[in-house]
């Protein structure tokens, strides 16, 4: 059964100007997400995945500016609307989870009054139904006694709760996408675990498209349905989360798998991929060849995004080819 | 909370006692310290007499014990010029200043503080940057500069306001005050605006750095993610987050212009304690000298205590009574 | 150093302010070659021909382009030489508090605990009362001339100097290069000064040039309330102070030029203070 496309961001890029030159940290992107579906954004640091979130919200400022692309929201291209039409579309059609809910959170605001903020920006229905519905969005969550935790300051909440809070201003005005950037980043694994459940079942419950942006395969490998690896600001891979997963075409890929600590595995070294992501940005050709252990001359053109089996992509002269096994033994 | 205070009160109190500490220095062991108490021009018996009274022969730390005891009954040593004592011909003149600092205060927010949110949240737009050059640019002046340029434009050129002097006195809520006659606000008016000149620019400075700070933070972020107006954001969330560092600069302020108010006053011939003080360095009057700097460090004290306790109402991540 | 300079000059308002303060300090070094006359010889002086109004002829057909104050001295030379005085007030003024800022800085940063806890109370002691304050008292409590200015200034700014190399040489002291030096054996004061000191001097760059401003407008307030420099060196500021007098009689020249050459002075090493510290914030939007 085809499901609905909610979201569509085509050849997204997005540029900073810096004293230095143009960079681009966005470098024509395209991705889908479905209605109840989760779609990864997986990349290191420097790969553009939190940058391309905020293109999509219309949230990037100067230096920086969308140069090119289409970013469709069932229908409308948001790259169309004014300041103001954006606006209304910001936690009202598309909402956005920060990754520190510390700093996300005003800490001089009580959460109830940050809460109702969030709904009366979009929907007047009047203070004490705002009020009503905040609470409820807090229950829905999972934090106890919802009605005094609203006269309280983000400080009192432990991190994990303040998560929660965030989610829940999230799911406040139903959504249709949800774009969650690293939301479980720096919490106990057990914390994690059970925001990841939480996302799932309130997925399952109201059908949001969310896009979960991170650095760490293994947090999505039970979560997400589709999966989008980004390196150095393009797509190098992108397909079902199994076919990512247990079908790596990219050797960046192959190398974050191989680096996750595997559960039945023997005592090894780590296989680590070497070097940095460096100067990557500037590259024309293949971002990743300097790293790669497979590099060959035809990487000095950019690789296109090819199709090696239905709705898996990836963007590498010798996509497909490559197994699991031997990508770990070439990164050991 | 009363923890906080008593903290705060201790801690003000040493600042005080270090001061105190520093004027007995001052007169005692910096030159002669019978000049520094008696004229020196006196005859023989008079100076051996005073000498005598005050304990000037004793030793230090006697001298050091009467010097406190004296200043806790208010007793600063007399003025050598009128023979008053020193404190009280300060408390007497420090009215007028204090009308001159409230009147260049509230220029200086009134104007200062929304230029600035304006500046800081608009830098590149043409007014954004005039703001921001304007600030700095009087910044660099002297104080006694801008007052002359105000006096040759406003009182000289254009006669429409008086050169210098306080006006008539009138009552204000039962306070004697020349800000409740219009003959005293037409004489007040060039004084406070030069004595607003450096917090004003000193707002503007702050407020924008300060929206600006915030505009690129990470909450201000996620209000606009939320989708909540340009309004809200301004005039909640950032005000908010500006409000304590303001605050604490007001207190600042309020303190430097007191001190500011110096050059002002004698430029403007104002009747303050300032003015007072510049003639006692001019000529040589010791005890009113150490008095106004008591006097003026315990003022410090006192809105610097202030202002913390304010800001650690405002703020409620600042935890008073040391629990949660 | 040549990129560096590159980069200050892209703002015209920086770089108009690097040639009028390069004019100033011109006028200043050469100003016994500039100026019609000693303003400090009195023999040249002659009452006859005070306050004249600018471009009037003198006795022997030298024009005072910028009239003469009340003494009959050539304006335009007093100037020159109330230049000099300023930047030389500042120049030492400054350079004293910053030696005595550093020293503070680096042994409350190297050292750490309480002596650190000690010497930055201290600053911010100082830097808790205003420089005009300070520098009343001092001359208050010690009498006015040069030596006394010049105290009463380096005490109104040594604090400030202190207090930012602190804050960087404190990130920088944490660094593992001074913990290698210091396994190495390098005696402390080696440490202090070679490795520490540069890799931290960055934001003071910015405060030194501040600070001159400072000590400058310090000291022409000094000066014009009539407890800084004496009258046998006359500084901008007592210039334009002994010209305010003759303001109400129209003869605005008196206080004026000395006023707007005293502006041009604070304003070109302002805008340069200002154009470093932008260059020193990257990430802030050129």
């Amino acid at each position: 059964m085809k499901q609905d496309i909610v979201l569509s961001v085509e050849a997204l890029t997005t540029e900073f100007k810096t004293e230095r030159g143009t960079m681009r940290a966005v470098d024509a992107v395209s991705l889908q997400v479905r209605r109840g579906e989760i779609l990864a954004i997986v990349g290191e640091r420097g790969s553009g995945k939190s940058v391309t979130g905020y293109s999509i919200m219309g949230l990037i400022d100067r230096p920086g500016a969308i140069a090119a692309g289409r970013i469709m929201l069932n229908g409308i291209d948001l790259r169309s609307l004014s300041e103001e039409g954006m606006r209304q579309v910001r936690g009202h059609r598309i909402a956005m989870v920060f990754q520190d809910p510390m700093s996300a959170l005003h800490p001089m605001m009580t959460v109830g009054a940050q809460m109702v903020d969030a709904v009366l920006a979009h929907r007047p229905i009047g203070r004490r139904r705002a009020r009503e519905e905040a609470c409820q969005a807090l229950a829905r969550v999972g934090i106890p006694s919802p009605q005094d935790r609203m006269g309280a300051y983000p400080h009192h909440f432990s991190g994990g709760m303040r998560q929660r809070v965030s989610i829940a201003i999230a799911l406040l005005n139903k959504p249709e996408v949800i774009i969650a950037d690293e939301p479980t980043t720096g919490l106990d694994v057990t914390i994690q675990a059970q925001i990841l459940h939480e996302i799932q079942k309130l997925v399952a419950e109201t059908g949001t498209a969310v896009i979960w942006i991170t650095h760490d395969l293994s947090v999505v490998a039970g979560l997400a349905d589709r999966a989008v690896v980004m390196y150095a600001g393009r797509v190098v891979e992108e397909g079902s989360i199994a076919a990512v997963i247990d079908r790596s075409a990219h050797p960046y890929t192959a190398g974050l798998l191989a680096a996750v600590p595997h559960r039945n595995r023997d005592a090894r070294n780590l296989p680590q991929i070497p070097g940095s992501i460096g100067n990557a940005h500037a590259i024309a050709g293949c971002r990743f060849a300097p790293r790669c252990q497979f590099a060959r001359p035809a990487c000095e053109s950019r690789p296109a995004l090819d199709e090696i089996a239905p709705g898996h992509r990836a963007a590498c002269v010798i996509a497909g080819r490559l197994t699991r096994q031997f990508a770990e033994v070439a990164y050991a | 909370m009363a923890i906080y205070a008593l903290k705060r009160i201790s801690q003000g109190l040493v600042l005080i006692w270090l001061m105190s500490l520093v004027a007995f220095i001052a007169i005692y062991a910096l030159g002669n310290p019978i000049t520094a108490l008696v004229n020196p021009n006196s005859p023989a018996e008079v100076i051996e007499r005073v000498t005598r009274e005050l304990g000037l022969d004793l030793p230090f730390h006697d001298q050091y014990l009467r010097f406190i005891s004296n200043l806790l009954h208010g007793d600063f040593g007399q003025s050598y010029i009128t023979s008053q004592p020193a404190l009280g011909l300060i408390l007497e003149r420090f009215p007028a200043t204090l009308e001159l600092t409230l009147a260049a205060m509230t220029i200086a927010a009134a104007i200062g503080l929304p230029l600035g949110l304006y500046a800081g949240y608009r830098p590149r737009s043409p007014g954004g940057r005039l703001v921001g050059g304007l600030s700095m640019f009087l910044l660099s002046l002297p104080s006694f500069w801008t007052a002359l340029a105000l006096i040759i434009v406003f009182a000289i050129q254009a006669r429409l306001l008086p050169t210098g002097g306080r006006g008539q006195v009138g009552l204000l809520f039962g306070v004697p005050t020349s800000l409740a006659t219009v003959d005293g606000l037409r004489h007040v008016l060039l004084p406070a605006i030069n004595l607003s000149v450096f917090p004003m620019a000193l707002f503007v400075r702050l407020t924008a750095s300060g929206v600006q700070e915030a505009m690129n933070s990470t909450f201000i972020r996620f209000a606009r993610a939320k989708g909540l107006t340009v309004r809200r954001i301004l005039f909640v969330y950032v005000l908010r987050n500006i409000l304590v560092p303001v605050i604490t600069v007001i207190g600042i302020v309020f303190g430097v212009l007191l001190a500011f108010a110096v050059v002002t006053e004698t430029i403007f011939s104002w009747p303050g304690s300032g003015w007072l003080i510049i003639d006692s360095i001019r000529s040589s009057d010791r005890p009113v000298v150490i008095a106004y700097l008591m006097f003026t460090v315990t003022i410090f004290i006192v809105v610097n205590f202030t202002v913390d306790i304010v800001c650690a109402l405002l703020d409620p991540r600042i935890s008073l009574a040391g629990g949660k | 150093m040549a990129a560096y300079l590159k980069r200050f000059l892209a703002r015209p308002v920086a770089a108009f302010g690097l040639v009028v303060l390069a004019l100033l300090v011109l006028a200043a070094v050469f100003a016994p070659q500039l100026a019609y006359q000693d303003p400090y010889d009195l023999a040249k002086v002659d009452i006859l021909s005070s306050r004249l109004a600018p471009g009037t002829p003198s006795v022997d057909g030298y024009v005072h382009w910028m009239g003469t104050d009340d003494q009959g001295r050539d304006l335009f030379s007093a100037v020159l030489y109330g230049l000099r005085v300023s930047f030389l007030v500042a120049a030492i003024a400054t350079s004293i508090a910053l030696v005595i800022g550093v020293v503070a800085a680096l042994a409350a940063s190297y050292f750490g605990g309480k002596v650190d806890a000690t010497l930055m109370r201290l600053a911010d002691l100082q830097l808790a009362f205003p420089s005009v304050l300070t520098a009343l008292v001092l001359v208050a409590l010690l009498g006015s001339g040069l030596e006394k200015v010049i105290i009463a200034i380096t005490a109104a700014q040594w604090a400030y100097f202190a207090r930012t190399l602190r804050s960087a040489a404190v990130v920088e002291r944490a660094k593992e290069y001074i913990d290698a030096a210091r396994i190495m054996k390098f005696l402390s004061l080696r440490i202090m000064f070679r490795h520490l000191l540069p890799n931290s001097i960055a934001p003071l760059t910015v405060v030194i040039v501040v600070e001159i401003a400072s000590a400058i407008a310090l000291e022409a307030t000094l000066s014009f309330l009539g407890v800084g420099l004496p009258i046998t060196e006359p500084s901008l500021g007592l210039l334009i102070s002994n010209g305010y007098a003759y303001m109400l009689a129209q003869q605005y020249w008196l206080s004026v030029y000395p006023g707007i050459v005293l502006l041009l002075l604070l304003l070109s090493v302002n805008v340069i203070g200002e154009r470093m510290r932008q260059l020193n914030s990257p990430w802030v939007e050129q």
